[in-house]
C-alpha cells in the first residue's frame, strides 16, 4: 500500500494539469481530506527541496502541479521545439493593468499606457491571457470589458489574483534607478 | 504598414506613447517626477519629436498634444506668481497635471516589471508534457550563446536614436539617402536571407547586407530578418553589446515559413 505522500506525488506526475487538494482528496478516498494531502505536498516539497530535485510542487491557478526548477530552463529551452512564446514589454504593461483594474475598458487601459491598445489586446486575446468577462451596459456601444484568464494564473505561477502584489508594494517609482523603466 | 509610391511614408505602430517618452526623459535627466524642470524636459522632448518626424515616423496625435501641454505648463510657470490672499486656496502647481497620470503610469510599469520577473510557464518553468523536440542546426564548432546574454533592455525610443545615428553617419559618409524603389521587395529580400542560411547555418548581421547597401536595403534586411525570427526560422544573439559586425543570426527551424507575399508592401 504506498503512502499518501507517494499517491499525491504519483497523480502529479501523470497530470497534464493543476489539481486541486479537493480533488486529489477526493481520487485518492483515504479520509486524509484537502489538509492531509495540502501537508503531503509540503513535505514533497521538502524532500525535493533537500534531494536537490530538479523539480517542485507549484501552487497555480488554485491548484498544485509539478513544475521544474527556473535554473533548468535554459536546458529545457534547448529541448523543447519552440522558443518560448515571449511576451513584448508592451503587453506585459498591458497585462499588468488588465490584472490590476479587471474588468477593465480598452479606454481606461489607453488612458494609463498613454498609447492605443487594440493590437495587443488582441494579440492577449490570441494567446488566452485575457477575456472579454462583460459589457459595461451603462455605455453607449456596451463597450466590452476585459479580464484575465485561468491561463494567465497558470502562467505566471500565481494561485489566484490575490497573490499579485499590490500596486503600493510596487510603489518605489521615485527614486531614478538604473535598471527600472526602460 | 504601409509604403506608398510618392515619396515614402512609413507607418509604423509606437507601442510607446508619450507618457513613455516623458518618463524616458526624466530617468535620463535623474530627476525628481514631483519636480520636473519643465524647460528642459520640453526643449528635450520636441527634439525627440523632431527626430522622429525626421525619420517619417508617423507620430501618433497624443504625442502632439502632450507637446502643446507640456509648453502650455511651461508658459504658465513663467507668469509670476498670482497673488496668494492669506488663508485663500493655495495656487495649484501647473505641473501637477502631469504628474498624476505619470505617477500611475510608472506604478503599471514598474506592476509590468514585477510581472514578467516571476517565473512563467514554458519560459523558465516547465510542466509535464508539452510540445515537441528541438534540434538546433549549428555548424560545426558553433556554440550557442549562454541564454542570459541574450537579453537587451532598450526602448523603441534608443532605437529611433539609433536608426537616426545610423542614417546621419552614412549621410556623413557622403551616401545618399535617397531611396531606390526598384532594387527588392521585402519577400525576395526574405528568401535571399533564408537561403543564406539554409547554406550558412550562422551569419552575421553584417555579412547579410551588401558593401553598398542603402538605408532602404538596409530596413529590407532588418524587416526581413526580425519577420524571420519572429516565425522561429532564425534565433538572433548578440555576443558583445558593441559588435560591430551586428547581431548574430543562427538557423532555429528550417521549417518555419514565413509568408513572403503578405510581406510584400510594393
Amino acid at each position: 500500500m504506498p503512502s499518501l505522500k507517494t499517491i499525491v506525488e504519483g497523480l502529479l506526475f501523470v497530470s497534464d494539469q493543476a489539481l486541486s487538494l479537493e480533488k486529489l482528496a477526493e481520487i485518492i478516498e483515504d479520509g486524509s481530506g484537502p489538509e492531509g494531502v495540502g501537508r503531503a505536498i509540503e513535505e514533497l516539497n521538502a524532500e525535493y527541496a533537500l534531494a536537490d530535485r530538479a523539480f517542485s510542487i507549484r501552487e497555480v491557478a488554485e491548484g498544485f502541479q509539478l513544475r521544474t526548477r527556473p535554473d533548468l530552463a535554459p536546458y529545457a529551452l534547448r529541448l523543447k521545439r519552440n522558443t518560448p512564446a515571449k511576451l513584448s514589454k508592451a503587453a506585459l504593461e498591458t497585462l499588468a493593468v488588465i490584472a490590476y483594474r479587471q474588468p477593465v475598458l480598452r479606454a481606461e487601459i489607453e488612458k494609463i499606457r498613454g498609447v492605443d491598445a487594440g493590437g495587443i489586446i488582441k494579440t492577449l486575446l490570441d494567446k488566452e491571457l485575457i477575456r472579454i468577462s462583460s459589457r459595461r451596459e451603462s455605455l453607449p456601444g456596451r463597450p466590452m470589458l476585459y479580464s484575465t484568464t485561468h491561463k494567465f494564473l497558470e502562467t505566471f505561477e500565481l494561485s489566484d489574483l490575490a497573490s499579485l502584489p499590490t500596486i503600493d508594494e510596487l510603489d518605489n517609482i521615485t527614486p531614478p534607478s538604473e535598471a527600472r523603466l526602460f | 504598414m504601409l509604403l506608398d509610391n510618392d515619396g515614402i511614408t512609413l507607418k509604423l505602430d509606437i507601442y510607446e506613447g508619450p507618457l513613455d517618452l516623458l518618463l524616458h526623459l526624466i530617468k535620463r535627466n535623474e530627476v525628481d517626477i514631483h519636480d520636473i524642470p519643465v524647460s528642459l524636459i520640453t526643449a528635450q522632448y520636441l527634439e525627440y519629436i523632431e527626430m522622429m518626424e525626421s525619420l517619417n515616423l508617423d507620430l501618433a496625435g497624443d504625442f502632439l498634444i502632450m507637446a502643446a501641454t507640456l509648453t502650455h505648463i511651461k508658459s504658465k510657470m513663467l507668469l509670476p506668481a498670482a497673488e496668494v490672499e492669506p488663508g485663500g486656496p493655495a495656487v495649484e502647481d501647473p505641473r501637477m497635471e502631469l504628474v498624476q497620470p505619470l505617477l500611475e503610469h510608472a506604478a503599471f510599469l514598474a506592476a509590468a516589471e514585477a510581472l514578467g520577473s516571476r517565473p512563467q510557464l514554458d519560459r523558465d518553468v516547465f510542466a509535464r508534457g508539452g510540445e515537441g523536440l528541438l534540434t538546433l542546426d549549428l555548424p560545426a564548432g558553433e556554440k550557442l550563446p549562454r541564454p542570459e546574454q541574450r537579453i537587451a533592455k532598450s526602448s523603441s525610443f534608443e532605437l529611433v536614436k539609433a536608426w537616426h545615428h545610423l542614417l546621419s553617419l552614412r549621410a556623413s559618409e557622403g551616401m545618399s539617402l535617397s531611396f531606390h524603389m526598384e532594387t527588392v521587395t521585402i519577400g525576395e529580400r526574405l528568401g535571399q536571407i533564408r537561403r543564406f542560411l539554409l547554406e550558412a547555418k550562422a551569419a552575421h548581421f553584417r555579412e547579410l547586407l551588401g558593401d553598398g547597401a542603402d538605408s532602404f536595403e538596409l530596413a529590407l534586411s532588418l524587416l526581413a530578418i526580425l519577420e524571420l525570427a519572429r516565425t522561429g526560422f532564425l534565433r538572433l544573439f548578440q555576443d558583445h553589446e558593441l559588435d560591430p559586425s551586428g547581431p548574430r543570426l543562427f538557423l532555429a527551424d528550417p521549417s518555419a515559413q514565413a509568408g513572403p507575399e503578405s510581406l510584400d508592401y510594393r
